[in-house]
């Protein structure tokens, strides 16, 4: 479903997503309200936006592009090797609570105004 | 026998004194590089003397007792296992370096090409920044990150530029590009190795902890003289409300007021 998403120019309605499908596939067509269902636990899992279009009808798009989804999922493969290895340096996130207990310190906070990450 | 002593002894403070001063010391947070370099300073002094300590007892043992301070009490037998006892020591060790380096360096293969194929495939623009190549990539993720190697990269992605000013920007990559300059990621993955070959040493365990985050104060230090604290701080604070991570909220504050470097 989200490849129909993102192969089309526009926001989608739920019938013209279920239209996309191709009559040949694997299955028959899904029900309206599969679809429907689908694209709000895409919604919900935040990779498709719903918007009201000029009709009153609902439109949904794909949150983000095929290439940064793709970009995404590199970057996490990334930072799980690079943590592990010391080998990646990162703006943020590098730092634990007792790095941040030393810093508390030496800035001469309280607990209470103090970090976590 | 007595300089072999001495050297033992040099060895136990440098591995168990310095650390513990140098982990408690008020004033390294303010001269992040200073104490960086003591550190290992310490480390490599500590693993000189104990080499040195092995090679003079060795170097004594096989040219027979000599005389003076360096007489053995012992005789050849008690010399002849010293020296293999040393020998064994020294190559379980360098065994367990390239047991244990083995995973990091294939780590750190991985993380390259993963990197470089991010940066081409997946990369909407790419800059030249002082020698460093900068990649922006689409992505919901707020990252800035920097990896070393025979083509240094610095990978930013859409989600953390979109959220920062130019100068901000500007900043965060002059941190990334520091850690490249004076090779952070080197010396990160030494003490990573050290402590992977020696866990059960308190001073490994400190140099690793003190590595992470003392690189990190002194690529922020870098990148407050070159862009300005205000908007290094700008930058820190922005990165914090996009992930949550009130360290850096920390960072920020200690990098406000200080100087910017004069052109």
């Amino acid at each position: 479903m989200i490849r129909i998403l993102w192969d089309a120019a526009l926001p989608l309605s739920a019938a013209e997503v279920r239209k996309a499908f191709p009559e040949a596939g694997p299955g028959p067509r899904p029900a309206l309200t599969t679809v429907l269902t689908v694209l709000q636990r895409l919604e919900a899992k935040r990779r498709v936006t719903r918007s009201v279009s000029a009709d009153g009808t609902l439109a949904f798009a794909a949150r983000q592009s095929e290439s940064g989804q793709a970009a995404d999922a590199m970057l996490a493969t990334l930072l799980a090797t690079g943590d592990r290895s010391a080998v990646l340096l990162r703006f943020a996130g590098s730092l634990d609570a007792e790095d941040v207990e030393v810093l508390r310190r030496a800035l001469g906070e309280s607990d209470d105004q103090g970090a976590t990450p | 026998m007595r300089v072999v002593l001495i050297l033992l002894a040099a060895a136990a403070v440098l591995a168990l004194a310095v650390p513990a001063y140098l982990a408690r010391a008020g004033w390294r947070t303010r001269r992040p590089g200073l104490a960086l370099g003591l550190w290992w300073a310490a480390y490599l002094g500590g693993a000189s003397s104990l080499v040195a300590s092995l090679g003079w007892a060795l170097v004594v043992g096989l040219t027979g007792p000599g005389t003076g301070t360096d007489q053995y009490p012992q005789g050849p037998t008690d010399v002849i296992v010293f020296c293999w006892t040393a020998l064994i020591a020294v190559g379980a060790l360098g065994s367990l370096a390239l047991t244990r380096g083995e995973p990091l360096a294939d780590a750190r293969r991985r993380s390259v090409a993963l990197l470089t194929l991010l940066s081409g495939a997946a990369a909407y623009r790419t800059e030249q920044h002082g020698g460093v190549a900068v990649s922006y990539v689409e992505s919901e993720r707020a990252l800035a990150a920097s990896l070393p190697g025979r083509t240094p990269r610095v990978v930013v992605t859409s989600r953390l530029e979109d959220a920062l000013t130019a100068g901000e920007l500007h900043a965060v990559i002059e941190h990334e590009r520091a850690h490249l300059v004076r090779r952070h990621g080197w010396i990160s993955r030494m003490a990573r190795l050290n402590v992977s070959c020696t866990p059960v040493l308190p001073g490994a365990r400190q140099l690793d902890r003190s590595t992470r985050l003392l690189v990190e104060l002194v690529a922020d230090d870098v990148a407050a003289r070159a862009c300005g604290p205000a908007d290094l701080a700008g930058a820190l604070t922005a990165m914090s409300a996009l992930t949550g991570d009130r360290s850096l909220l920390l960072r920020a504050r200690r990098v406000a007021g200080r100087p910017r470097a004069s052109s």
